[in-house]
């Protein structure tokens, strides 16, 4: 599978990191790197995982779903 | 004021009428508050669990918020449960508890468990407050996020320090925070559903809770007798078209009927509102509706393609969707017209109408809730337990509205039957309430007939006592060779005394021509009544599709013999 790489802009409260790596955790998916910065109110956060094209599709879908998710984008 | 009333005056604002819980150290400034209040009710459990299925329940007759509340530690996971099962069912819940206070957090202080971290993945959302300036923000976003979308659990966990706090609330300067929005769709969009809905020979409909929850039961059943349709419903959607309607199908999937399995492997067409297409649902997906081209629509835009493939995905709720549907199909002036494939299922609808009346002994349980059904008010809402009373009731019960029927499906969470019927009639006081249960799942929350007695919440449990866990023992027959292991208890319980020591009224059944009277008899003294009836354990109830096997291919019964489906292969 093909590296693949998201950039989540969050709302910086309580577990916000765990609220995107439990969406991989509870699925068995893996991540290959994650970085994130705070940037005022908000986290900024990069993942970088293997993933075929239902996948993705799974972990962008999740990532919007947050609750204090506030922009996902998707980067090949 | 401090936190714990900032947390109060969110819950006030927010019309919260109810709550259920358990109170305890890390708790009591918020009851404190409770206590000041007369105008929130507590009701107080015997169980936090049982808080949580009682919320559930209040929420899924009313379609409001139902708040719970624990204290921090084990009266937190004791919550769990419940909190899972309001998840896997989509049921606006919030719950509220108690935490140590901020500087102990990670110093294993007593009491102290991480209750966000073990809630994370099992809520819409959840908060853990740090501040006392967040209460009243933080509970009321709680409810808005609960309600909203795709409805389920929130959570708020609420250190002791941040409730006794003082801060100052400014309720002029409150707004929510903003959600995402739900995308529109075009009206050319419901045009192409309303072209293929018409032009297909063999179209069928399966409704899911979403069609419950989004208050969509009359416009699903318009659109069926537009359509000339007929609608298979899952557990959830019991009742959002009445099971008594000539075009209701009933029941999909694992222990599905079998007209029902049959015709959508038949489909051309389906027409998916409001589903997950769970595994219990699809059974071997290669062979769902493998000829059908299915129109999927769900609220949540991660449900389409989670598993099943889409010819049309629609984000809408249930309601606007069907609505937009009807308009399109009324301007176009269409009408479904009866053909050879609706013959055909309803000629194998009639086959799949098993007689469910006899008079063995010990009782059958399909004859029990056949007799049920004769006595069953209009208004009457039932709950069940799980196992296979559950699964009768679904296959015959009859249930002319939606939220009458409130069970516990994705989770399947034996013990959710009572407390949510406490709830139920705590949301419905004038409606009778009934749980089926089974002495498995009773048994297990049956500490909670004390709080329906001591808070005078009269309601009728039908126990079907086969002496041990029913559905368990059949998957035991049908997998393990007949291997029974830990499937049979209880021949020393005698619940009707347990209920009587709990101060409330019990009568045994053993006879089919009892089962009426009794149920009467429970229903109209308007207290807590258990009736227990000796039931049958059956070999196979139901049809019943080995896990992840063909829908088309299911095991069956003494009492349910296989119907032939020759019709559709003539095609
Ligand atoms: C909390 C919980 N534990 C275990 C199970 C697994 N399970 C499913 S049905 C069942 C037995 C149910 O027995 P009973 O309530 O007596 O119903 P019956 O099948 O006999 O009608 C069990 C143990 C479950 N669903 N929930």
């Amino acid at each position: 599978m093909q590296n693949k790489k998201v950039i989540v802009t969050i709302k910086d409260s309580v577990g916000a990191l765990p609220r995107i790596i439990q969406i991989f955790a509870r699925r068995g998916f893996a991540i290959e790197e994650v970085h994130a910065k705070t940037i005022g109110e908000n986290k900024e956060v990069i993942i970088i995982f293997p993933a075929d094209e239902y996948i993705q599709k799974i972990v962008l879908g999740q990532l919007n779903k947050l609750v204090d998710s506030i922009e996902v984008k998707d980067e090949v | 004021m401090n936190g714990a009333r900032g947390v109060v005056e969110g819950l006030l604002d927010e019309k919260a009428e109810v709550i259920f819980g358990i109170p305890g150290g890390a708790a009591l400034p918020i009851y404190d508050e409770f206590h000041k209040e007369p105008n929130l009710r507590h009701i107080h459990m015997m169980h936090e669990q049982g808080a949580a299925h009682a919320a559930e329940g209040y929420s899924r007759v009313l379609g409001k918020v139902g708040l719970c509340m624990g204290t921090s530690g084990p009266g937190a996971t004791n919550l769990v449960t419940g909190i899972a099962d309001a998840f896997m069912d989509s049921v606006p819940i919030v719950a509220l508890t108690g935490q140590v206070p901020t500087k102990l957090l990670g110093k294993d202080a007593f009491q102290e468990t991480d209750t966000f971290g073990i809630t994370l993945p099992i809520t819409k959302h959840n908060f853990r407050l740090s501040k006392s300036e967040d209460a009243y923000q933080n509970t009321r976003d709680a409810f808005n996020i609960s309600l909203s979308g795709r409805p389920g659990p929130v959570l708020i966990d609420l250190p002791k320090d941040t409730m006794v706090g003082e801060f100052e609330l400014n309720k002029e300067q409150f707004k929510y925070t903003q959600l995402k929005a739900l995308p529109q769709n075009s009206n050319e969009v419901f045009s192409k559903v309303v072209d293929l809905l018409f032009n297909a020979e063999r179209p069928m409909i399966l409704a899911g809770g979403g069609v419950t929850i989004a208050n969509a039961g009359l416009e699903l059943t318009k659109l069926a007798e537009l359509l000339r349709c007929y609608v298979a419903t899952t557990i959830t959607a019991r009742g959002a078209i009445p099971t008594t309607h000539p075009l209701s199908l009933g029941q999909i999937g694992m222990h599905g009927r079998q007209v029902v399995n049959h015709s959508i492997a038949n489909c051309d067409l389906l027409l998916a509102v409001g589903t997950r297409f769970s595994d219990r649902i699809t059974g071997n997906l290669e062979a769902f509706a493998p000829n059908a081209k299915i129109i999927h629509i769900d609220i949540d835009a991660t449900e389409l393609g989670k598993n099943v493939p889409f010819h049309m995905g629609i984000v809408s709720d249930a309601k606007t969707a069907l609505q937009s549907i009807l308009a399109v199909a009324a301007q176009k002036k269409l009408q479904g017209k009866d053909n050879l494939f609706r013959q055909r299922v309803k000629a194998l609808d009639v086959e799949c109408r098993c007689n469910i009346a006899s008079d063995d002994t010990p009782i059958r349980p399909e004859t029990i809730i056949k007799e049920i059904n004769e006595i069953l008010p209009e208004n009457a809402i039932v709950t069940t337990e799980v196992g296979h009373h559950q699964m009768f009731a679904t296959h015959f019960l009859k249930v002319k509205n939606p939220r009458h029927f409130l069970t516990s499906a994705g989770a399947g969470t034996m013990g959710f039957g009572l407390p949510a019927a406490i709830g139920a009639k705590v949301a419905a006081p004038d409606q009778p309430v009934i749980d089926i249960s089974g002495d498995g799942s009773l048994i297990m929350v049956c500490q909670e007939i004390a709080t329906a007695v001591e808070n005078d919440i009269p309601l009728t449990i039908a126990l079907f006592n086969n002496g041990g866990y029913g559905i368990v023992q059949q998957w035991q027959k049908e997998f393990y060779e007949g291997r029974k292991i830990a499937v049979e208890f209880g021949k020393h319980t005698d619940f009707v005394k347990l209920a009587q020591s709990m101060g409330a009224e019990g009568i045994k059944v053993e006879r089919p021509s009892e089962i009426q009277e009794a149920m009467k008899q429970a229903i109209m003294s308007d207290k807590v009544f258990l009736v227990d009836i000796a039931t049958s354990t059956v070999d196979n109830g139901m049809p019943l599709v080995p896990p992840l096997g063909k829908n088309t291919e299911m095991l069956l019964g003494q009492h349910c013999p296989l119907v032939n489906p020759r019709y559709f292969d003539a095609e």
